[in-house]
C-alpha cells in the first residue's frame, strides 16, 4: 500500500495462512471452521529443529501434539537395554503426540528431527484454556482426539483379531500334529 | 623387551564440570547485578509486580467474559472499570469510617487515659518483678511514651497513607495500563517469552510456565480471599463484643492474616489495646477478645483455608519469622506484610522448577 497510514487495521486476513491450512489437514481439527482454526493459530507454537535434534524424549511427561510443516521426524522407541527401534518416519502434514492432549502420561517414544524440520506445536494447557473460554471449539477438538484414538484402537483391534485368528489356526494345527503323533505307532 | 613408554602427566578437566562452573559464575554475576541494580529498579519492579498480581487475580474474570463472546480487549477494559468502581465505592463509603476510627484511636492514645493505665500497669509489674536498684521500671522502659509513639506513629502513617492516595495517581495509572495490556495480551506475551526458549528446554519451560501460572494464580486469589473472609469475621466478632472502631481493627486483622503464625497475634493486639484503654476496669474483655480471635482462627484453619487456599505453600514457623524480618529490613512495614506471600510465590516457582528439571532429566 502506498500510504500505510490509511490501511484498515481492523481488516481480518482473508487468505488462509500456512498454519491454518496445515491444521485443516489434521483429522483432530476437521470439525473446526476457519474462524475457529484462526483461533487455534493464535495458540500454537512454531519451532524449527535441525537434523538429529530431539523434539521430545521417551519417558518425559507428555504435553501436547506436533504437526510437521516441512522436513521429516523419526519416531524411535528404546528398549530397556537402550537398543533403538525406528517406529515411523513422518513427513509433511503428519502429526504425532496427540495422546498427550488428554493427560501427562510419559511419552512412549522419542521424536527426533531427521532433517531440518519445521513444526507447529499445540499443547494441553492451551487446549484446556480454550475449553474454558470457548467450550464449543474445545469440545470439537476433544471429539477429534477421541475419534483419532478410537480409529487407532479399531485398527489395533483388527490387527489383534487377525493375530488371534492366526494363533487359533496354529493351535489347531499343533493339536492335529499332536494327535497324529500319538496315533501313529513308533517305527 | 621394549623400553617403557615415557609417561606424560596430563590434567583432564571434565567438560560437564566446566559448564557447571560457568553456569554458577553466570548465576552469581546475575545475582550480583540484581542486588546492585535493585535500588534503581525497585520502583519499576514493584509496579510490574503489582500489575502481575492484579492480572493473576482478575485475569480469570476476563476469561469468563471471553466465554460469553466478549473480545479480550473489551473484557479487560470492563473488568478494570468494575474494579475501579468497586474501589471507588469502598473509598466513598468505607474509607471515611476507617479514617474517622483511626483518628479517634490516635486521639484516645494521646489523651491522659493511657498514661494512667500505664502507671497502674507499671506499679503492678514493679510489685511482681524484682527490679535491681532504686530505678523505677517506668524510667527504664518508659512504656507510655513508647506506646504513644508506636500507636501514634502507626495510626498517623496509616492516615497519611490514606490521605496521600491522590499522590500515587501516576503510579496507579501506570499499573492500570500495564495490567490492561497484560490481561489483554496474556497469551501473546506467554508465547513471546516461550519463543525465546531453546528447543531443548521448550517443553519443560512451557510446562513450568503453565504450572507456575496456575499455582500462583490460585495462591494469590486464595490469600486475598482468606484475608477478606478473616477481616469480615473479625469485624463481626468485634462488633458483637462491642469493641469501638471494630471496622478499622477488623480490617487490620484481615490484612495481618497474610502473615501466618504472627498475623493473628498482630491482628488481636489493636483490639486488646482499645479495650484496655476504653474499659480499664474490665480485663475480662481481653479474654473475650482472645477467645473471639481464636474462634476466627479456628474457622479459618478448619473451613476457610482448606477451601480457598492452595495447600502447596506450607512454611515452617521459623522460616516465616525469618522471612518477615528480612521483608521488614528491605521494605519496612509493607515489606513485612508482603514478605510471606512473596516467599510463597518464590517457593511455588522453585518447587515447579525442581519438578520440571527432575521429570525432564535436566538434573
Amino acid at each position: 500500500m502506498k500510504y500505510p497510514l490509511w490501511e484498515n487495521i481492523f481488516k481480518r486476513p482473508t487468505e488462509e495462512s500456512e498454519t491454518v491450512l496445515a491444521l485443516k489437514g489434521v483429522p483432530i481439527f476437521e470439525e473446526l471452521d476457519t474462524g475457529e482454526l484462526q483461533e487455534i493459530e493464535r495458540l500454537v507454537h512454531r519451532r524449527t529443529y535441525v537434523k538429529d535434534e530431539p523434539i521430545f524424549t521417551q519417558g518425559q511427561p507428555g504435553l501436547g501434539m506436533y504437526i510437521v510443516m516441512s522436513g521429516q521426524v523419526n519416531i524411535i522407541q528404546s528398549d530397556t537395554g537402550g537398543e533403538e527401534q525406528l517406529l515411523a518416519e513422518l513427513g509433511q502434514g503428519s502429526f504425532f503426540g496427540d495422546m498427550s492432549l488428554l493427560n501427562d502420561t510419559p511419552r512412549s517414544a522419542t521424536a527426533r528431527a531427521a532433517e531440518l524440520t519445521k513444526l507447529v506445536a499445540f499443547f494441553r494447557p492451551d487446549l484446556f484454556d480454550l475449553l474454558n473460554r470457548q467450550p464449543k471449539t474445545g469440545i470439537k477438538i476433544i471429539t477429534g482426539v477421541a475419534n483419532v484414538i478410537s480409529e487407532r484402537l479399531r485398527a489395533q483391534n483388527k490387527v489383534s483379531q487377525e493375530l488371534q485368528e492366526r494363533v487359533n489356526v496354529l493351535e489347531q494345527q499343533i493339536e492335529m500334529l499332536h494327535k497324529r503323533l500319538r496315533s501313529e505307532p513308533p517305527e | 623387551m621394549t623400553d617403557p613408554q615415557p609417561q606424560h602427566r596430563t590434567i583432564s578437566i571434565d567438560a560437564g564440570l566446566l559448564r557447571a562452573l560457568g553456569k554458577l559464575i553466570l548465576a552469581l554475576l546475575g545475582l550480583y547485578l540484581l542486588v546492585r541494580l535493585f535500588p534503581y529498579l525497585s520502583n519499576v519492579l514493584v509496579l510490574v509486580l503489582i500489575s502481575v498480581l492484579l492480572t493473576a487475580i482478575f485475569g480469570p474474570f476476563v476469561d469468563v467474559l471471553e466465554r460469553w463472546s466478549v473480545p479480550r480487549s473489551l473484557g479487560s477494559l470492563i473488568i478494570l472499570l468494575m474494579v475501579l468502581m468497586i474501589v471507588g465505592l469502598a473509598f466513598r463509603f468505607l474509607i471515611p469510617v476507617v479514617r474517622e476510627q483511626a483518628v479517634s484511636i490516635q486521639q484516645l492514645v494521646q489523651s491522659q487515659q493511657p498514661a494512667e493505665l500505664m502507671a497502674k500497669l507499671e506499679a503492678w509489674i514493679e510489685s511482681q518483678v524484682p527490679v535491681p536498684g532504686d530505678i523505677a521500671i517506668s524510667e527504664q522502659i518508659d512504656l507510655p511514651s513508647r506506646l504513644n509513639s508506636f500507636v501514634g506513629g502507626f495510626v498517623s502513617s496509616t492516615v497519611t497513607m490514606l490521605l496521600n492516595m491522590v499522590g500515587v495517581v501516576t503510579s496507579l495509572f501506570i499499573v492500570l495500563v500495564i495490567t490492561f495490556l497484560m490481561m489483554k495480551d496474556r497469551r501473546k506475551l506467554k508465547r513471546g517469552i516461550i519463543s525465546l526458549v531453546p528447543n531443548r528446554y521448550f517443553e519443560p519451560a512451557l510446562n513450568l510456565f503453565d504450572k507456575v501460572e496456575t499455582q500462583l494464580s490460585n495462591y494469590i486469589r486464595g490469600q486475598l480471599l482468606d484475608a477478606l473472609i478473616i477481616g469480615i469475621l473479625s469485624v463481626i466478632g468485634l462488633w458483637i463484643l462491642d469493641i469501638k472502631y471494630f471496622v478499622f481493627i477488623g480490617m487490620i486483622a484481615g490484612i495481618a492474616n497474610l502473615i501466618p503464625y504472627i498475623g493473628p497475634v498482630v491482628g488481636a493486639i489493636p483490639a486488646m489495646l482499645v479495650s484496655l484503654i476504653n474499659n480499664p476496669g474490665e480485663p475480662v474483655m481481653l479474654l473475650y477478645i482472645a477467645i473471639m480471635f481464636a474462634i476466627v482462627q479456628l474457622i479459618d484453619n478448619s473451613v476457610v483455608s482448606p477451601t480457598v487456599m492452595s495447600k502447596s505453600v506450607n512454611m515452617h514457623p521459623i522460616s516465616v519469622i525469618l522471612i518477615v524480618i528480612i521483608g521488614g529490613n528491605l521494605m519496612g512495614a509493607f515489606g513485612m506484610l508482603i514478605a510471606v506471600p512473596a516467599a510463597g510465590i518464590i517457593k511455588v516457582t522453585l518447587e515447579q522448577i525442581h519438578w520440571a528439571m527432575k521429570h525432564y532429566k535436566v538434573i
